[in-house]
């Protein structure tokens, strides 16, 4: 099937209850690049995140209209296999979550799941991911360790891999830095810019300077509404919206 | 796939086409199962979460089964006019044949539990407060903490054996009231204590600053702010211990005695008592049908009185909590 | 601890000599009270000593001894005090029990915690915590004249077997029951005490729920649950009054689901009354009480070794 972007946002409304959190946003995303998602809080982005996988149909009294078209097809559409689209679009949360199991049972999780049962290629797509995540040097005398006795940053690291083993072409990242030291937060920008060859990557994120280091192009939300849109580039030269400029010189967030 | 996916399909469903009005419901149905069904994990999701609710359903089954046992033949015996039968059921002594009530048995465990109150709850208060107002960190503290965890999970017999071989026999109190109560007692302490010792860390720190940097004692601040403040914590502690004696049979067979009046002295003979589940397990095992009718007149006043001191205890609770949080 | 407790006390001496006034009801408070603390842990010390003295008689005479707790023949009369079929009763019993009661229970909490519909859930929690609070003796009514004439005319005959109802299988029925309020609400409070975000995390991996639930959830609440399931252990050991009123009470060890069975607590409950004056008789059956609470005290230490191993292995806090 053809499409034009990897994944495109038509006219999306979400509402909590009563509450109206997006407001009818349309972008898209396209292959290979890093989109940032920015914003001061409560602004929508990691609602906006949660909703191209789904993962906002799980919290009661969630509803919304309009579509969300990942490599062409509706993944709103009532016979859409949301099992599936999980695996096609993964997902890196704020803190580090690593399951209460060994660092390879954390990794095989996702690919167990979805079929996969030879032992020897689960072992070697373990090996794949954690070295995709550059945590396999750190790991692989350990990897029946409990993940959760890893440090803060190997967790994140582990969790990015994690979401590598099922191969899915899209990655969410909900502000995936911002419970990290200095030092890990670098170590995993740099692994972004990196795996923006692969995978088209779209990551919520609190911090200008971040959004403007790793990403291609940038999304500026402002209660609900999506204010901008643009390359990342021009939006940093000169935005075209008050209250972005004003977000990015630290007036607002 | 949760509950509120579900819905949204449904929704949708709805928006685009609308089903004609009879078989609407029916062709909704079989769509959702469809979908339900569609591969072999979607399956298997759908039928674990039934198999789940099947479960759920086999748990509470009892307790409705339990009450239906006990409501078919214990409310004429409570609210009934026949002899024997409502207030006389409360209000009178056991008689020959039809005639007489429980009077003995509801007098017995309200006594047993007022002697058993007067005891447990001073001790096992005062334990909590030493332990988190005045203790250090360390191995006393420790120590009794797990003296209570312990005790809690001692079988009700053991108790019943030891208050026997201890009130009874080795200090010579005898059967009845006080070595009933005593016993009773010694199976409050760990509820109360462990639940007091909550209800005090509760407290914010600033509140005894406060009064300390007033110039009060210790002492003073610990009985009149601490414990003020955790009070309702403490009472549903003491509550919850309350309904849990309140139904025990076994400590007091060999510690209580039975009497089929009220207790006439402290000690010795006169001091025999009866209680409401004693009264249960000597009316349920005879033979004669309306000793058995009046055993579930007796199992349902028990159940009420157990019931209701619960729902009181949690009633605090939620108040309790939702006050913190 | 005896040491810390004399170097409390020298220290609250020095200290209350040099006190004045109100400081000095402060002291003397604090002494106060360290009494009742000592005394309430005391209790537990008590009982162990008691239970040990009374029951010295049978493990120190030549009729007795230690052997008593691997002989299975009990016959008062030619002073035979075994009380192996008593332990064998009970560990049988529990073992039922806790068969039924455990996979139930754990499904009972999985669907209470992860799937119950919200507006149910409080009810339902309602119902169970009210479960508990019901007096065993009920429970024992009504299994009694419910579930054992049940058991002898329906399901007995359907396997082809003679029974009168009074059974080993009422006794482990009666007792999955009893003990399924705590296992559900304690696994149900340790399934809600797993972080949100792992289930999400597990969701957004493309796991269906149940795949979620059972893979992640249960394995992050195992130590909860695994304590839960110890504690339900010494509770089923220790339980009375239901399963004397059930299990028939016969000297035998059963060999099937419909034989009568006896258990370490009816015997006690049984023969105290009237053993107390014979003191070989009634020694054994303080040496049954001892076993029981022995039994009690360790189920209570590995519940908390349980749950300390799970927050190790689990990097839990």
């Amino acid at each position: 099937m053809s499409y034009d972007y990897k994944i495109e946002v038509r006219d999306l409304s979400t509402w909590f209850g009563k509450k109206k959190i997006l407001k009818e946003i349309s972008c898209y995303f396209e292959d290979n690049s890093v989109t940032a998602v920015m914003g001061p809080s409560g602004c929508g982005k990691s609602t906006l995140l949660r909703s191209l996988n789904r993962l906002n149909d799980t919290i009661g009294s969630f509803r919304m209209s309009g579509e969300v078209l990942l490599e062409g097809e509706n993944i709103y559409a009532p016979d859409s296999d949301v099992y599936d689209l999980r695996r096609r679009v993964g997902m890196v949360f704020q803190r580090p979550n690593p399951f209460p199991m060994s660092v390879r049972d954390n990794i095989t999780y996702g690919p167990k799941l979805h079929g996969m049962k030879d032992i020897d290629e689960l072992d070697n797509l373990a090996e794949q991911s954690l070295k995709k995540a550059a945590l396999w040097d750190e790991v692989k005398d350990s990897l029946e360790d409990p993940a959760p006795n890893l440090s803060g940053g190997q967790q994140q690291r582990l969790c990015i891999a994690r979401a590598l083993a099922v191969d899915p072409p899209v990655l969410l990242m909900d502000e995936p830095v911002s419970s990290l030291d200095p030092i890990s937060a670098g170590k995993i920008e740099e692994l972004i810019t990196e795996l923006k060859k692969e995978y088209t990557i779209i990551m919520v994120t609190h911090n200008v300077q971040q959004a403007f280091r790793v990403s291609d192009q940038a999304a500026f939300l402002y209660l609900g509404e999506l204010v901008e849109f643009d390359k990342t580039k021009r939006i940093a030269e000169a935005p075209s919206d008050d209250r972005t400029e004003a977000f990015i010189t630290g007036r607002i967030g | 796939m949760s509950s509120q996916t579900r819905q949204l399909e449904q929704d949708q469903v709805f928006k685009e086409e609308i089903p004609p009005p009879e078989d609407g419901r029916l062709a909704l149905i079989i769509r959702y199962l469809k979908m339900q069904a569609r591969t072999k994990r979607t399956l298997s999701d759908f039928l674990f979460k039934i198999l789940l609710a099947i479960c759920i359903l086999v748990i509470v089954a009892p307790f409705f089964m339990v009450l239906v046992q006990v409501l078919s033949v214990g409310i004429p015996e409570v609210f009934g006019s026949g002899p024997g039968q409502g207030l006389e059921f409360f209000g009178t002594f056991p008689g020959p044949g039809l005639e007489g009530g429980i009077r003995n048995a509801i007098v017995g465990t309200i006594l047993l539990m007022v002697v058993a109150c007067m005891i447990g709850i001073p001790l096992s208060v005062c334990g909590a407060v030493y332990i988190t107002e005045y203790a250090k960190p360390g191995t006393v503290t420790s120590a009794i903490e797990f003296a209570a965890d312990v005790m809690a999970g001692i079988p009700s017999i053991v108790f019943g054996a030891f208050g026997f071989a201890f009130f009874v026999d080795f200090l010579h109190i005898g059967m009845g009231l006080i070595a009933g109560g005593f016993t009773l007692a010694f199976m409050m302490i760990p509820t109360v204590l462990r639940t007091t010792q909550e209800a005090l860390k509760q407290v914010p720190m600033a509140l005894r600053e406060a009064s300390l940097a007033l110039g009060a004692t210790k002492w003073t601040t610990t009985w009149n702010i601490t414990i003020r403040a955790a009070i309702p914590g403490i009472i549903t502690g003491i509550l919850l211990a309350v309904g849990r004696v309140m139904g025990e049979t076994a400590p007091l067979i060999f510690t209580a005695g039975n009497t089929l009046g009220v207790p006439t002295s402290v000690t010795g003979g006169g001091s025999w008592v009866a209680s409401l589940p004693y009264t249960v397990w000597s009316y349920i095992t005879d033979p004669r049908e309306y000793l058995q009718a009046k055993a579930h007149g007796a199992a349902l006043v028990l159940l009420l009185m157990v019931l209701a001191v619960d729902i009181i205890a949690n009633i605090i609770l939620r108040k309790l909590t939702r006050r913190v949080v | 601890m005896s040491q810390q407790i004399k170097e409390d006390l020298s220290q609250f001496i020095r200290e209350l000599r040099s006190a004045k006034g109100s400081a000095r009801i402060d002291l003397l408070g604090r002494f106060g009270l360290l009494i009742p603390a000592l005394a309430s842990s005391a209790v537990i010390v008590l009982i162990l000593t008691f239970l040990w003295y009374e029951s010295a008689l049978i493990f120190a005479s030549p009729e007795g001894g230690m052997g008593i707790i691997v002989n299975p023949t009990w016959n008062p009369n030619r002073d035979l005090y075994g009380i192996a079929i008593f332990i064998a009763g009970s560990f049988m019993c529990t073992i039922l029990a806790i068969g039924i009661a455990v996979p139930l229970g754990m499904a009972g909490a999985l669907f209470l915690s992860e799937f119950c519909p919200h507006r149910l859930r409080g009810p339902i929690r309602m119902v169970i915590e009210m479960m508990a609070a019901i007096p065993s003796i009920v429970y024992g009514l009504w299994a009694y004249l419910v579930v054992t004439p049940w058991i002898g005319s329906v399901l007995a005959p359907a396997f082809g077997v003679e029974s009168n109802g009074l059974s080993l299988l009422a006794g482990g029925i009666i007792l999955a029951i009893m003990l399924l309020p705590t296992i559900v609400t304690v696994s149900d409070d340790a399934l809600q005490s797993v972080p949100r975000t792992l289930r999400e995390a597990s969701l957004a991996l493309g796991a269906t729920s149940t795949e979620t639930a059972r893979k992640v959830v249960m394995g992050a609440a195992m130590p909860g649950i695994g304590a839960a399931v110890v504690l339900s252990l010494g509770r089923a050991v220790g339980e009375t009054m239901a399963v004397l009123m059930v299990t028939g009470n016969a000297l035998q060890i059963p060999f099937s689901l419909f034989d009568p069975t006896y258990v370490m607590t009816s015997i006690i409950t049984n023969q105290l009354g009237y053993a107390f004056v014979f003191p070989l008789w009634r020694s054994a059956l303080f040496a049954v009480a001892l076993v029981l609470l022995l039994m009690s005290i360790s189920f209570t230490i590995m519940a908390k070794l349980f749950i300390r191993w799970g927050m190790k292995t689990r990097g839990l806090r």
